[in-house]
């Protein structure tokens, strides 16, 4: 059954989750400097610190903070940060909503490009689309994500002035507002999901193409473009299912650059500057809730699989 | 019941009427591959009667699903392919992809050899039968449905209105051979060709689909191309035989003409190579020594003398396909039971 699936793999998640924030207090207590330090700035003396340092509760063993986080944690208590003293989980709630536009735009649109680019590809067999195909999706998949974004700011922001190179715009406020704030983040990060996915698609497309099941449909003596639309595009999307679950983890972190890059005021910024400042308890609240994020979509990815599947939709409800 | 008219077929072979009958004269095929070209199929002719079946017999590798595949259109680009096939008077080879797709599935439809492979994993199988008849006729979603369970019903699918609704996998392989001769039946084709339909099936499922490929012929008259490396298979279900080696036929006739006088010594060793059940039990299996020639090369010579028991001087030299006897091709220097 499909509740007995997602019961076992969410049984499976609590270790990873476990490690992932045993691995990030035991690393972020290695890093030189401290809160204290980001509060009172260069000049404080050593005794200002540890007073500073008692209030947060830094002083205790390494364990015992640990043991305390957990045990809040667990009540759905992700702490306060150290600097603002606003709770973790309305920083991050406050900061969600941003990442997520930009991921899923950036997703979604290039979803929709990368399969548009592989059936044209597919269905019209053109040696020169093909090269400029394939020299677009090495550069996309090769290029790290933000020289992209400089260009895009330089060129789209900077030199034409369409579209502002920062800031954000909540959808709440302005619908039109809010597009201008996303699209270029949004295509920085997409690029090379694109590159990928179309890159990935195409290839796949075009071995199905050798499978018996389309001599079959070209026996019956359909046109190539419905071969390919109707019964290869669905046996390809598997793949395609598969590499966007497994690139989930990409997407997130090159969020954070871009967010960085954008000035959004997203997860990943949050992130970067509770790193610099030494929040411990934010930049923990935020790789646990990352980790716990990677896990449900990754469940909801193979979720989806087993939905179009008719061979796996059996499987699972006779096991 | 073919043996009274048999001689009348043989002796006016010329003048048949070609109405709806497929005529493949000198076909070759030539694959063009980086190690040079492979000549899978050379100067093969063959003829194709409404309401006969045409057996295609040989080894793997001699040709026969290329040359179906040629006529269908179906090889690849790195394929090249001569001569002619003429259905209905019209000739086929070379004819634009466009056009050529136009007659598929409509005019020649095909059946192969794994049914599992051959039907989208994805679909359901009444969505696949539907297809076709939405392809080659006109109509609705829900009439092209209703279409399809009946063709699963005629090629005796039971309960097909809930079958229709299954995946293939969830299909026995003899369901879904049915299913597949459903699809290629959509258009009434005027000619179907079955490449090895059986081989992935067990024995009685395969005296099923065999028994039910005679039926539909009979009833809707259309030539039917049995390929089957099983001479016994081809023996009980075929009109007329060519037996092909390396790519060329070397041997053809009526089938019960052929079996009762095999003249050449392949179609002797494919007759030898069934196991019989009246053999002395733990007697071994006949094989037939030696392996095909390889394609890529040009064979001067008879394709088979390096293998044939019966080889003899001549056989350097290549024997063309001739008729000896009335109605009966061979293409050998040395034919059984015939004084040369």
């Amino acid at each position: 059954m499909i509740l007995g699936t997602v019961t076992r793999r969410l049984l499976h998640a609590i270790p990873v989750l476990l490690g992932v924030s045993v691995l990030t207090f035991v690393l972020l207590n290695l890093l030189p400097g401290n809160a204290a330090l980001a509060i009172l700035g260069p000049g404080a003396t050593p005794k200002q610190i540890q007073i500073v340092d008692r209030q947060d509760g830094l002083t205790q063993p390494l364990w015992d903070r640990y043991w305390h986080w957990l045990t809040q944690a667990l009540q759905g208590n992700l702490g306060n940060s150290l600097l603002s003293h606003e709770s973790v989980a309305g920083l991050i709630g406050h900061a969600v909503p941003v990442t997520l536009e930009v991921i899923l735009v950036a997703q979604v649109v290039a979803l929709i490009f990368a399969v548009i680019f592989a059936l044209f590809a597919v269905v019209i067999r053109n040696p020169w689309l093909d090269r400029v195909l394939s020299l677009v999706s090495f550069g996309g998949i090769s290029a790290p994500p933000f020289l992209f974004g400089i260009l895009l700011i330089l060129i789209v922001s900077v030199d034409l002035n369409w579209l502002p190179a920062t800031g954000w715009v909540p959808l709440t406020q302005s619908l039109a507002g809010n597009l201008r704030t996303v699209i270029l983040p949004a295509a920085t990060l997409g690029v090379g999901e694109f590159a990928l996915h179309m890159r990935i698609l195409r290839g796949d497309m075009l071995e199905q193409m050798r499978e018996d099941y389309v001599i079959t449909a070209r026996a019956k003596g359909l046109p190539r473009w419905r071969i390919v639309f109707v019964h290869v595009l669905r046996n390809s999307l598997f793949v395609l299912i598969t590499i966007v679950g497994v690139n989930i983890g990409k997407l997130i972190s090159g969020a954070v650059i871009v967010e960085v890059l954008f000035a959004l005021p997203g997860v990943g910024n949050l992130l970067i500057n509770s790193i610099t400042q030494r929040d411990v308890t934010v930049v923990q609240g935020i790789v646990v809730f990352v980790a716990v994020a990677f896990v449900v979509i990754n469940l909801g990815v193979d979720l989806l699989y087993s939905a179009l599947d008719p061979r796996i939709r059996r499987a699972t409800n006779d096991g | 019941m073919v043996t009274s008219i048999e001689g009348r077929v043989a002796s006016t072979i010329n003048s048949v009427a070609t109405e709806n009958s497929l005529i493949v004269d000198r076909l070759s095929v030539a694959f063009n591959s980086g190690a040079g070209d492979v000549y899978a199929v050379n100067d093969v002719s063959l003829r194709v009667t409404p309401g006969k079946t045409l057996g295609i017999v040989g080894e793997s590798g001699s040709g026969k699903s290329v040359t179906v595949r040629a006529v269908m259109g179906l090889l690849g680009h790195s394929a090249t392919v001569s001569g002619s096939a003429r259905l209905n008077g019209e000739e086929l080879i070379g004819m634009p992809e466009d056009q050529l797709r136009r007659r598929r599935g409509i005019k020649l439809a095909m059946v192969f050899q794994d049914p599992m492979s051959s039907l989208n994993p994805t679909m359901r199988i009444g969505s696949q039968v539907a297809e076709a008849v939405r392809h080659h006729r006109n109509v609705g979603r829900k009439e092209s449905w209703s279409d399809a369970v009946e063709l699963l019903r005629s090629v005796r699918v039971p309960d097909p209105e809930r079958r229709a609704r299954d995946y293939p996998h969830q299909l026995s392989g003899g369901m879904r051979q049915r299913v597949m001769i459903a699809m290629a039946l959509s258009a009434r084709p005027s000619v179907l060709f079955a490449d090895e339909p059986t081989t992935a099936l067990d024995v009685t499922t395969q005296a099923q689909i065999l028994t039910l490929l005679d039926d539909l012929k009979q009833r809707y008259g259309m030539g039917v191309v049995l390929i089957t490396h099983d001479l016994g298979i081809a023996a009980r279900h075929t009109d007329d035989l060519a037996v092909m080696y390396a790519g060329r036929v070397v041997e053809s006739a009526p089938t019960k003409k052929l079996i009762g006088a095999i003249r050449m010594p392949y179609t002797q060793a494919l007759m030898d190579a069934i196991p019989r059940i009246d053999a002395p039990s733990h007697s071994p299996l006949a094989t037939i020594e030696g392996s095909p020639p390889d394609p890529s090369k040009r064979i001067s010579g008879c394709a088979f003398a390096a293998r044939c028991p019966h080889v003899g001087d001549r056989c350097v030299t290549t024997p063309l396909l001739a008729e000896g006897e009335p109605g009966h091709r061979w293409a050998c220097w040395y034919p059984l039971g015939v004084d040369t």
